[in-house]
């Protein structure tokens, strides 16, 4: 029991640093999506215009 | 051509591959082309790949040394200690690289602080890089030892296999614990790895494989938790591992579909392919080895017992 409860715990602690890392993933993806009627991502037109 | 030769053969690989990618990424600063930090970016992810079984085969090294009458254990330790160190800078370093590659795939640019940061990583690696590999030079070439100095000549470092070990084998909890985060990593990574390898192959074709590639990075997370919880395993209990064939399979079919999720994102051909339309055949080809190979890795470890020593 104390075996199962003390898993169980570091199970949820490690969902939680999974979650805040994913969290905070999604935060900095989000900025990257391109807005409303500017140019889609990163296609081939925009990596010729940078190189 | 046994571990110990292989380790011969790949453990320059991690201190020369991450010179050369320090070296690309201070060369695209002075040139300032982001396309050279990219590469730069990529080589970083590559020699990650090739330092896994470099530090694996060390740790198979060590075992068979320290059978030997005249080869120092504590220089062993020592070295296998800054491996340990080494190898999770390592392992830092290309996940921010890799991030930055997954970036520049999607907005065409890599922000400065993405580029400071793995620039400074991979310096604080190649560093611990060099140590270990000085220190493994000690092991068996005293000549390098200047006179009267006694090997091993770098201070204790700060993690040990040793200190790892007895942290898992002392408390019961650590094992079912990582075994449980070993699984959720998995169906994270499985998850988006046959998500996108599945559009890939025509499935789900409405939405563009840029939506999916979206995801990439939860898997990215999702294999940087088994590394993790692996590696406790590994140092734990190096010899059920070691001479273990189903373990040698799996880390070949882990090599391989780490090559494969690079591919997802440093090739143009997945990324060009927009709504409704048909993946490229090699990006096919991709796909299905990807799938087959995540595969792979799941059965090699399962069969760890059964194939092999283990447990």
């Amino acid at each position: 029991m104390q075996l199962a409860l003390t898993v169980g715990s570091v199970v949820i602690a490690g969902l939680i640093v999974v979650g805040i890392i994913g969290f905070l993933f999604e935060k900095y993806a989000n900025g990257l999506e391109p807005r409303e009627g500017a140019s889609r991502g990163a296609s081939r037109d925009v990596r010729e215009q940078t190189s | 051509m046994n571990l110990p030769h292989l380790h011969l053969i790949l453990n320059h690989v991690p201190t020369i591959g991450t010179a050369v990618a320090i070296g690309l990424l201070l060369l695209s600063l002075v040139r300032r082309n982001q396309q050279l930090t990219r590469v730069g970016f990529e080589v970083i992810c590559v020699v990650a790949l090739i330092t896994l079984p470099a530090y694996l085969t060390g740790v198979a090294t060590g075992m068979e040394l320290e059978k030997l009458p005249d080869v120092s254990k504590a220089v062993i330790a020592r070295h296998h200690d800054q491996a340990l160190q080494a190898f999770l800078f390592m392992l830092v370093t290309a996940g921010a690289a890799w991030l930055g590659v997954w970036r520049f795939r999607r907005v065409g640019n890599l922000s400065t602080t993405n580029i400071v940061v793995v620039l400074v990583l991979a310096l604080l690696t190649m560093g611990g890089m060099m140590t270990t590999a000085t220190l493994g030079g000690e092991v068996r070439h005293p000549e390098i030892l200047a006179p009267g100095e006694i090997a091993p000549t770098a201070p204790p470092a700060w993690l040990s296999a040793a200190m790892v070990q007895r942290f898992v084998l002392d408390n019961t909890w650590v094992w079912p614990s990582c075994e449980t985060l070993h699984f959720i990593g998995l169906w994270l990574l499985f998850g988006v790895v046959v998500l996108v390898n599945l559009r890939l192959l025509g499935v789900m074709n409405g939405a563009p494989f840029s939506a999916y590639h979206r995801l990439l990075p939860w898997g990215v997370l999702g294999l940087g938790i088994n590394l993790v919880t692996g590696m406790f395993w590994v140092i734990a209990t190096p010899e059920q591992y070691m001479t273990n064939i189903s373990f040698g399979l799996k880390m070949g079919a882990l090599m391989l579909a780490g090559a494969d999720l690079l591919y997802l994102t440093t090739f143009d051909g997945p990324w060009n392919v927009k709504s409704g339309e048909e993946a490229p055949a090699l990006g096919k080809a991709f796909a299905v080895s990807a799938i087959a190979l995540w595969i792979g890795v799941m059965y090699f470890g399962r069969m760890l017992p059964f194939l092999g020593n283990a447990f």
